[in-house]
């Protein structure tokens, strides 16, 4: 830019720029071309009238390429948008088909341990032996969730505070309360049914085993690294007359009950005769690998 | 007219052919198409202000474009390319606001 046209510096020549942005928002160089066409351009007088000279080529052809900078940017702009948006849809259609393949592949593999069971316990029915290997597997797999039972037993439902209290304060136990469950107060829970004698359990519908982790992951109980969203439902089956007792005498439910009436926690505890659980998810299997496979 | 008419043709072909840009030019576009606009509203000024030159037109926008994606390359480089960029926006939207008002004043006296 040029600086003929600016006065002599100012004091506050630093401090400047907000006023010079105002006063010289028009390019002092039409100034300065204009001072030089009226003081020596008698040839620029004596041409043509102003207006019609001024639309030459090269301006022509530069607001051109003005327009076509401004289309190409639109242009440009509107089809990254589209792009991220195609992006998100194509992201959230494979994680339901994914999920749909997992549910299949599922569905299959549980049909396929009944195939084995089936056949196991044709084979293994044959003799004493075998019979007694079967039961000792049968009575194995309840306790390690391999298959779906039923029986007797508790239902615990905990729910999130309906309304989030923010002065809540800290007061639970040194967890900060804001009226939510979290993976830890549904630990407390399961811990505590298992004490009292819960023999198979389930959260929400799937079947907890010795390996199955409640762990939080931002603000979603993972159960089985499967994010649930409350209420959660924990179905337990046992001996109710013996449970029922260990569990609502125990310090767990106490400590929810005294939540439940301070924060307005949903804790409910119902008995229920004929309580039916899946079967785990196959153990993952980690390092073992079938011999001869490298 | 001629030059709104030039305008308008270099829009339409920019939104019809929607040519590719390379990769690499991209973030410097919207920069250039805010200095363009300073200088297309310069010229408008200018013009009302009967000192409407169209060779410092030319130069006020060439060096308006380079300098603004000079500046906001350099900030790349130096890992404050976003701060820039919305420096530039900012001091060229002001000079858009400044030259808007003086049309504005000139078109309807007010």
């Amino acid at each position: 830019m040029s600086t003929s046209t600016r006065p002599e510096s100012r004091i506050d020549g630093s401090m400047s720029l907000l006023v010079d942005m105002q006063v010289a928002a028009l390019d002092p160089s039409y100034a300065d071309a204009a001072a030089r066409r009226a003081g020596g351009g008698v040839a620029a007088a004596s041409g043509a009238p102003r207006g019609r000279r001024q639309v030459s080529l090269p301006l022509i052809a530069m607001l051109v390429v003005v327009g076509l900078v401004t289309g190409v940017a639109v242009a440009q702009v509107r089809r990254d948008a589209d792009r991220g948006s195609t992006v998100r849809t194509s992201l959230v259609e494979d994680v339901r088909r994914l999920t749909r393949e997992t549910d299949l592949l599922a569905a299959s593999a549980a049909q396929g341990r009944q195939e084995v069971a089936a056949v196991r316990a044709r084979a293994l029915g044959e003799d004493a032996q075998g019979r007694a290997a079967a039961e000792q597997i049968e009575a194995l797999e309840l306790v390690t969730g391999g298959v779906a039972v039923r029986g007797p037993g508790l239902v615990v439902t905990l729910d999130d505070a309906p309304e989030v209290a923010p002065d809540a304060g800290s007061a639970r136990g040194g967890q900060v309360s804001d009226g939510r469950i979290y993976d830890r107060d549904l630990q407390d829970v399961v811990n505590a049914l298992w004490l009292a004698g819960a023999e198979a359990m389930t959260v929400n519908g799937l079947r907890l085993t010795a390996q199955t982790a409640i762990r939080s992951a931002g603000e979603a109980v993972l159960v089985d690294f499967r994010p649930l969203s409350p209420p959660y439902v924990v179905r337990a089956v046992g001996d109710v007359d013996r449970m029922e007792p260990a569990f609502v005498d125990g310090p767990t439910a106490r400590r929810f009950q005294t939540w439940t009436s301070l924060y307005g926690l949903g804790f409910t505890i119902s008995r229920a005769k004929d309580l039916r659980l899946p079967a785990a998810a196959a153990p993952d299997i980690r390092l073992a690998r079938p011999e001869g496979n490298t | 007219m001629i030059p709104a008419v030039a305008l308008a043709l270099g829009l339409a072909l920019g939104l019809v052919l929607q040519p590719t840009v390379p990769e690499a030019l991209q973030p410097y576009l919207p920069i250039a198409v805010v200095a363009a606009l300073d200088a297309v509203f310069g010229a408008i000024r200018a013009q009302l202000d009967g000192i409407f030159d169209d060779r410092v037109f030319v130069v006020s926008f060439v060096s308006n474009v380079l300098v603004a994606a000079l500046v906001v390359f350099l900030g790349d480089q130096l890992g404050v390319g976003g701060q820039l960029s919305t420096g530039v926006v900012v001091v060229l939207g002001i000079r858009i606001f400044t030259n808007t008002a003086a049309i504005r004043r000139h078109l309807f006296h007010a």
